[in-house]
């Protein structure tokens, strides 16, 4: 038997939830056996699952209890959370995303028992909601600034940023047959050389190489060619390129050719894809689905005059119900419009823009184009508002008000979650490389003092004193430069010290973050 | 559009054969942990050793015994830096150990920590020359009493509420198995897409 059962019970028992509103529950502790409780947590997050590896976000952490736990007790703690502006609940072919509210009560040497109830986010729904407008419904994204969007539009909208740079396509042709020369030469020369020894395999190897290298290259250029007859090719989506479901976006695509041009056609195509990646190295697998796909002809057979200026206006159209974009690792909902000029007898100009499909008031903030205001500093968390009941069978147990946990300290609960639910060392050397430099500052409790060691351990602090404790209600070890062991080795257990750190590992069998001393 | 709870006209709580995180994983295998624990406790520096392709559960091994035993978890990526392998916590597991470069190879099968290896190439000559005991177990083969078992497993996982759940029966199972032989990835991946089209909590249809 468990050390407790726990149960959630959501105060809406339909469990559907609105972008902005506040989800409110109970979390309550029946407790089987004496023990001691180093948390007692209640997490909102959430979670995709389907194809892909699990990813997971915007989670919340409430402390509710620490202390020690007695037999025939039951403890009951509300909860608040607000619900952040997305992303929405989602359920495609590939990936699905859903939110979970989590209770766990962390034992020390025991399994901690837990329990996870889903439920449903969604936005806004309202016909008459107007873009930019003092409609209530936009009032969760008011204030919104990119690094303030959900994390999976931010990482999408990025996405774009990076696509718009694309190098491919912009490689000049002198530099590509720079690189096809070489390659000739050099197979030429390996030819000859062991020609004698090896026959007809000797012209076999380069050639395939000096083929692979030319595949490549002239690939890399291709669009360079087709702007030889076109000029440069512009594709201007106005005013941005986002888009919301049951509405269009119109985008023109405009070049004016250095000398007379036919063309076959402009066509544009419009479509979403999901794509889910499962497993990782060579066991890596990626899934993709996609959802929908609509072909545009946005302008037939014609001929073109030279330095005439021509503009083609095509319109993708969002149904209402399309899956918004989602950018998440190993899980992406992604929207594109592949544009295509055809020329003939000559490569055609091709391109893929990504679109982002969001809910009406993300697109409202990012289309406003007016200064963006400060996001509101204040944690979305905020303690239970009554003081929480207890039933008792023994005694009787009085939980404190959970507190509001500060800004970094819900940030540090946040990346502590995201190492434990990293399913793979990979996805953890993307967490730290993410933070690499960045330092905390953490009133540690001190609960043990060891030496590091470990076979591949980190040159500043072999030989050095690992500290573990708590901080923030989160556990984790500190390791130590050598130089401060005689510092180090005089703490006691529940000493509490004010130290700077930058997060550097993760240490899978205590599951809980390590961090490297700074100052 | 409006979304409910997640699988819930299946008494789900999501499809039961999507990608699984490692520590799901390790509580739904089927493997005969307390045999391989024994052994593995067996002597000084011993050191087990899963052999298999792609697909057939080499990871699902070794992260039951790395719940059931603790010690240390690598996964060696195919790209990129090796990881840090830890000294102290045994057992040490290492998955795709055959990624290693042979001098960290060696100098693991030198150390004294006792190894649970997951790899597509047999390490029998390097753990010998090492001077350690050893025992290789090849991962093949399927029967559909032990895919039922498995599969069970994972419906079950993934169940709401009381009540009926999507089943298997044995004709279907039979059919997984000459379709996709021991590869149980392929298995899990022909599953996922027909429950993903399933209206009702009744048997599963290929």
């Amino acid at each position: 038997m468990a050390k407790c059962d726990l149960k959630l019970i959501f105060e809406r028992p339909e469990r559907r939830f609105i972008v902005g509103e506040e989800v409110r529950g109970r979390l309550s502790v029946t407790v089987n056996a004496d023990c001691k409780c180093d948390a007692l947590t209640v997490e909102c997050l959430w979670e995709t699952h389907g194809r892909g590896n699990r990813s997971s976000g915007d989670s919340q952490i409430l402390n509710l209890f620490t202390g020690e736990l007695k037999a025939g007790e039951t403890h009951s703690h509300e909860f608040v959370f607000k619900v952040p502006a997305g992303p929405v609940t989602y359920h495609g072919e590939l990936i699905n995303i859903d939110w979970y509210i989590r209770g766990r009560v962390d034992v020390p040497w025991a399994i901690d028992p837990k329990i996870e109830e889903d439920f449903v986010v969604a936005e806004p729904e309202a016909a008459d909601v107007v873009l930019g407008g003092g409609s209530p419904l936009l009032e969760p994204y008011r204030g919104l600034k990119a690094d303030a969007l959900p994390a999976d539009f931010a990482r999408a909208l990025q996405a774009q940023a990076d696509l718009s740079g694309n190098p491919l396509g912009k490689v000049s042709l002198v530099v590509v047959g720079i690189f096809a020369a070489f390659a000739l030469v050099f197979s030429s020369i390996f030819a000859l050389v062991f020609a004698s020894d090896f026959g007809f395999g000797a012209c076999l190897i380069p050639g395939v190489f000096s083929l692979f290298v030319s595949v490549v290259g002239i690939k890399m250029a291709w669009n360079r060619f087709a702007q030889k007859k076109l000029g440069e090719v512009e594709v201007r989506f106005d005013p941005a390129p986002v888009g919301c479901r049951g509405g269009d976006r119109s985008f023109f695509v405009s070049f004016k050719p250095p000398g007379a041009v036919q063309i076959n056609a402009v066509t544009a195509k419009v479509s979403c894809q999901e794509v889910a990646v499962s497993g990782s190295g060579t066991n890596k697998t990626t899934h993709r689905k996609t959802l929908s796909e609509t072909e545009l002809e946005l302008g037939g057979a014609r001929a073109i005059n030279a330095d005439e200026v021509v503009v083609y206006e095509g319109k993708a159209s969002f149904p209402e119900d399309a899956a918004y974009t989602f950018q998440a690792p190993s899980n992406s909902v992604k929207w594109s419009v592949f544009v295509r000029v055809d020329v003939p007898r000559w490569p055609d100009w091709t391109h893929t823009f990504p679109i982002t499909l969001a809910p009406r008031g993300i697109v409202a903030a990012l289309e406003s184009g007016a200064p963006p205001k400060t996001s509101d500093p204040r944690p979305l968390i905020r303690p239970a508002d009554p003081e929480p009941e207890v039933e008792p069978a023994i005694a009787t147990k009085e939980a404190p008000p959970a507190e509001a946990p500060k800004p970094e300290a819900s940030e540090l609960a946040a990346v502590s979650a995201e190492l434990k639910t990293a399913g793979f060392s990979t996805d953890r050397e993307e967490i730290f490389k993410r933070l690499a430099g960045r330092v905390w500052s953490l009133t540690l409790t001190v609960e043990s003092v060891g030496s590091t060691s470990s076979f591949d351990a980190r040159d500043e602090t072999r030989d050095g004193q690992t500290v573990k404790g708590s901080a923030q209600g989160i556990e984790l070890g500190i390791q130590f430069q050598p130089e401060r062991s005689g510092e180090v080795s005089a703490w006691s257990a529940g000493d509490e010290k004010l130290i700077k750190a930058e997060l550097t590992g993760f240490e899978p069998l205590a599951k809980m973050p390590l961090f490297t001393a700074r100052g | 559009m409006i979304q409910g709870l997640p699988f819930a006209h299946l008494n789900l709580r999501r499809n039961p054969f999507g990608e699984l995180p490692p520590d799901a994983r390790a509580v739904l295998a089927r493997i005969d942990a307390e045999r391989y624990a024994a052994l593995i406790d067996s002597a000084p520096r011993f050191a087990l050793q899963f052999v298999a392709h792609s697909g057939r559960g080499k990871t699902t091994h070794l992260l039951a015994l790395h719940a059931r035993l603790g010690g240390a978890y690598v996964l060696i990526p195919e790209d990129g830096p090796t990881p840090a392998i830890p000294a102290g916590p045994e057992p040490l597991l290492i998955d795709e150990s055959q990624r290693l470069p042979r001098r960290q190879l060696r100098r693991l099968f030198r150390g004294a920590a006792r190894l649970v290896l997951g790899t597509h190439e047999d390490h029998s000559r390097e753990l010998s020359k090492a001077g350690r005991p050893f025992e290789s177990v090849t991962i093949a083969g399927l029967d559909a009493a032990r895919l039922r078992d498995m599969l069970t497993a994972r419906i079950e996982a993934a169940r709401r509420g009381p009540g009926p759940v999507p089943r298997l029966t044995g004709p279907v199972l039979s059919e997984l198995i000459a379709r996709h032989g021991d590869n149980i990835r392929a298995i899990e991946h022909a599953l996922y897409a027909r429950v993903q089209t399933m209206e009702a909590p009744v048997e599963i249809s290929l």
